[in-house]
Formats: structure tokens, sequence, C-alpha cells
């Protein structure tokens, strides 16, 4: 039976393509951007693409048997599953952020701080932690977009390298998470599967040394 | 006439109607019935206790999800988030001296407040066994035996076994002498099986490179049967109580060779996540389509001394909506029933004695009295009908 390997659509797909090819794994036959769901060149695969915050998701429930995805959203989503691997890519964070006139002024100090966000349970949490009572906007996209026009005084947003922060005039002001991307395993599959699983769990943990050794 | 009450659930609870609900029953029911094949009889506790006792032994993460509620003079009452807490009391208090060992079995909802997801709803069904006053590697055999056994009975597969020992973990973590948080941390850290986190951790402690490798070495403790697990659980071992745990495991997986079940079970001692009361052998079960474990056991030697003479005792509980979810992602949903046989009511009488008849034969029949009789259905009709039609 062919495995089904959830990878996430966009900034981390190409990423994972070459990692998967570094550790020996048969790609998908096609440009996978085209069909949502691809065979490997040798058909032992079977590759699903899915939105990035969806990827925990299809393999919580069991739809893919592993996928890889941000550690962000796998923190979102509180995905019940295996996580044995960090991969060396995808690397940002998870921050709070803020108009730039407001850098030194602390969060505790906000009452009911309105913040946009596409993270509603880490930044609840985030804020909730600290005892301040945020009022959450969750937006889909473009939360740099809120306080511009003034829908929220904060925003927690993924910041890879700040330039969208800079370009509309935000400064970080937290980090609450770093992210990286993860190799994530569905708990049945790696029981019924387990000696694939560790190949390809193997595989990609030998190909990141020796990465980490020609660096 | 306005409706004013919505007419939707609270999350986390369903409705079970057609083909789901008579599947639902009929596993409970071969449970049941396999329970008794092996000398388990039912006990029914009840939905509802004080709240201190559920709590109190459950261990933290169940004490929060407790559904609590006051009782008519203000003391703290919660819905039992499994039947193994009830059965344990309900020895502990009042069967403790009966001959031993006692087993029971149990089926019925249970209640956790957490979030809902396929295979994890707030109100879940749960059926299973406790072998109770059995302290021996054979008490343990005989639940997994049973287990895989009763598996087997409700026709899904393929499954696959974890074994673990807590023993084992436990004795390396007394050896480290870690702390409560740090203990936590590694729990955490072992269940999602996060090899770069354990790693760190190792590089961490200041003890000596033996027990800094049988810390790194947990997360490779788990294989399938012949790929050494054991052998290299041992190699790896700090102290006598961590061998015993191995032996012990050694001489389970024996008893489940003469049971013909061995090959199903993979040792996992990294699995340490389970209820808190476990303290000796744990284990789950898996199946396709399922992320989350169709069976949860262990043994738990503690756990009635909360309320009563200590006993030693073993059990399994077996998630009955993730077993018939798993069951209908591989085989499509279940038949809605329908009867056997349509009646036609007639003047004279006659079909009463007609759809008594198939009645008590067995069949389900039901009476045509709707304006369009379903289709493809056997009918019968009284002869003072058929007279008529003619």
């Amino acid at each position: 039976m062919p495995l089904t390997i959830a990878l996430p659509k966009g900034r981390l797909t190409d990423d994972a393509l070459i990692w998967l090819a570094r550790a020996g794994w048969p790609l998908p036959a096609e440009d996978p951007g085209r069909r949502l769901i691809a065979p490997s060149s040798d058909s032992s695969m079977h590759y699903m693409l899915a939105k990035p915050m969806d990827v925990p998701v299809f393999v919580e429930q069991g739809a893919a048997d592993v996928g890889i995805a941000g550690l962000d959203v796998l923190r979102e989503r509180a995905a019940d599953l295996f996580e044995p691997l960090r991969l060396p890519f995808g690397q940002c964070r998870l921050a709070v952020a803020g108009p730039a006139a407001r850098a030194g002024r602390p969060l505790r100090l906000d009452a009911y701080p309105r913040v946009a966000t596409k993270y509603p349970r880490l930044t609840e949490q985030y804020f909730r932690s600290r005892g301040i009572s945020a009022e959450l906007i969750v937006l889909s996209g473009s939360v740099e977009l809120a306080p511009l026009v003034n829908l929220a005084d904060l925003i927690v947003d993924l910041v890879q390298t700040g330039a969208t922060l800079r370009e509309n005039g935000l400064v970080e002001l937290r980090t609450i998470l770093d992210s990286q991307a993860v190799l994530i395993l569905n708990r049945a599959s790696y029981r019924l599967h387990t000696a694939a699983l560790d190949r390809l769990i193997d595989a990609l943990r030998a190909a990141v040394a020796e990465k980490k050794i020609k660096d | 006439m306005t409706i004013s009450a919505p007419a939707t659930l609270p999350r986390g609870v369903s409705d079970l109607f057609g083909g789901a609900a008579l599947a639902k029953r009929a596993a409970e029911a071969a449970l049941r019935e396999l329970a008794r094949r092996w000398a388990y009889f039912e006990v029914i506790p009840p939905s509802f206790e004080y709240a201190e006792t559920l709590a109190g032994e459950a261990g933290e993460q169940i004490a929060q999800e407790l559904y609590r509620f006051l009782d008519g003079d203000g003391r703290a009452l919660a819905l039992r988030p499994d039947l193994t807490i009830p059965v344990a009391r309900l020895v502990g208090t009042r069967l403790f001296d009966r001959p031993l060992p006692q087993r029971f079995f149990y089926a019925g909802p249970a209640f956790r407040y957490e979030e809902p997801r396929a295979g994890r709803q707030r109100e879940f069904w749960q059926a299973g066994i406790e072998l109770i006053g059995a302290g021996s590697v054979d008490a343990d055999a005989e639940v997994l035996a049973f287990a895989a056994t009763a598996l087997q009975a409700l026709e899904i597969a393929p499954v696959t076994f974890t074994l673990g020992h807590l023993g084992y973990f436990h004795a390396l973590a007394a050896h480290l002498d870690l702390g409560r948080e740090a203990l936590a941390v590694l729990q955490e850290t072992l269940d999602r099986k996060r090899a770069d986190d354990l790693a760190a951790l190792a590089a961490d402690l200041t003890h000596a490179g033996a027990d800094r490798a049988a810390l790194q070495g947990l997360l490779h403790l788990s294989g399938p049967q012949g790929a050494g697990v054991l052998a290299r659980a041992e190699a790896l071992a700090r102290n006598d109580a961590m061998i015993a745990a191995i032996a012990h495991l050694r001489a389970v997986e024996a008893r489940l060779d003469h049971y013909g079940v061995k090959a199903l079970f993979a040792i996992d001692l990294a699995d340490v996540r389970g209820m808190d009361y476990y303290t000796g052998i744990t284990f789950k079960a898996y199946t396709p389509q399922m992320g989350f474990a169709v069976v949860n056991g262990g043994r738990y030697d503690t756990l009635i001394g909360h309320f009563g003479p200590e006993q030693p005792a073993v059990g399994c509980a077996f998630y009955l909506d993730r077993i018939l979810l798993a069951r209908q992602r591989q085989a499509g949903p279940p038949p809605d029933p329908v009867p056997d046989l349509l009646v036609y009511p007639c003047a004279c009488g006659g079909y009463v004695e007609l759809a008594a008849a198939a009645r008590a034969a067995g069949h389900s029949v039901a009476l045509a009295l709707g304006p369009e009789p379903p289709a493809a259905l056997p009918t019968r009709r009284c002869p003072c009908q058929q007279a008529v039609s003619r």
C-alpha cells in the first residue's frame, strides 16, 4: 500500500521536495502544483498538497500518513501526532508586532488590545498567560493591514525577514514561537508502517546531518 | 407555533440512528458476550460520582477535563471520565473481600471536556474488562490476549498493538532523579517522539554518559517483534528495576506466543503517556484510518488502594466510537436496518395473526400503515384481501 505524504502548498513546498530528494525519496512524477494529489515517479508514494494550516489535520486524521508542516501551524492546530524530526528550512518567528510609534511601550499596559491574527489559539494563549484580555480579530490574510486601517492595535503573524512589517510601518515587539519545518506522522500509520516510516525518518535525518557537515 | 429553543446539540455529543446505532449496540453486545466467555461479568457503575473520587486518582490531565456540577447539598459531582475509576471504587469500598481474582466487564458512555475531533468526542462510549486481585504475568497476558481476540471479533483489521512497561521509564526517571516538571517535559517529548528535543534534554544532564545514553536511547526502544528491542533495552538499563521490567515483558511475550497473538505486539518502551494510574505494562491498539488508539490498557496496582485495601489490577478499555468510525472508513457505512416483512392490514383482522406468527419466528415485521409502501420489501397479505383484489 503506497504511503501518502501531505506537503504544505506555498513557501515550504520547494524546500520540502528538495529535502525529500536529498534523502533519496522518490518525487512526484509531475509538477505537483497542478494536481492536488499525485503519485511519485515509482508509485510508492502519493503526494498531496494542502494549505499549510491543513497539513496537521490531514495527518492527524490519517488522510495522510506523513507530512511536513511548520511548527507554527502544528502548535496552532494542537494536533496530536508524532513529530520525530525538525527540518532545517522554513525558519521564521511567530511574533507580536505593532506600529513603530509604540515600540517601547510594554504590552501589559494595554487594557483591551485588539489583536489581528491568523493564529487565534496561540495568540489567545500568549496574551491570556500574561493576564491581558486581548480582543482577537481573526483574519485569513494581509494581517499587516489591520493596524494601518485601525482595525487592530497589534498583530500576531509570521515574520521571516521583517521586510513586510517595515514596509507597513510596523515593528516586531515580542517573539511567541520560533518556527521551522517539522516532519510529522500519524500515530496509527507509524504503528502500521513502522519499517517504511523509520526508513524515511532515518534517511531525512542522515540528509540533515550530512548537510550540516558540508555547511 | 414557533420553535424558540435551538434544535442543535452542544459540541462533542452526537445522535446515533439507523445503521450507526445498530452497529454500536452490536459491537457492545459482541464484547459483552466475548467477556462472558472469558468469565468477565458486567458491572454497571453510575454515570456521575463525587468529583473528588474521580479527580483524585486519574491524574492532572483528566482532572482538568472533568465535567463538574453541584449536588443539591453543594457537594461537587463529576461525570465519569472513564469506567475504570468507578470500578476501582466499587471494588475498593464494597467488593474487597470477595474471592480473588475478580473479573468485571463494563460498557457505557464516559465524558471528558476536550477539544472534539473525529474519534474524540466529549461523550464517548467505552467497553472494557478489569482483572482484579491477580498480579501475575498470566493476568497481564490474559487481558492482552482478550483485547487481541476481541478486535478480531469486531472485524476491524489489520490491528497493531504496542506493548510497553511503565516500570522501565519510572525506574530510569528515579535513577536520574528528575523533578516533577522535568518529568512532565520528558513525557511530552517521548509521547511526540521529538528526537531533537530529547537529544537536547540528554545533553543538558550532568549525569554519567551511560545515563544520558539510556535517556536518549528511550526513543529507539520501539519496534515490531524480532527487532531486538528488549535486548537493546536491557543493554541500556541502569538499575535492577529496569532489568525487572524487561524480564517481565519477556515473560508476557512468551504467554502471548501460547495464545498465538505475539506477532501483533510491537514493543514501545517510550510509550509513557496514558492514564496516570498505570504502574506496570501498558498497551494500545491501532488500526488504519484512525489516528488514535482504539484500545488502551495497562496495569494499575495502586488505584484500588485509594478506595480500600490495595489490590493488583490490570484491564483495558475499547473506544467503541473509534472502532466503529475506523470500520466505517475501512468498509463503508453500516446499512440502515429495515424490516424483514411488510404485512398489510385488512378488514377481517387476519393480518394480526400473520404478523404475530412472523414475529414469533424472529422476523422484524412492519405493518403497512403509510400511503406508499417502501419498495423492495417482501410483503404478505391476508387471504381476505387477495380474494378482494381478484
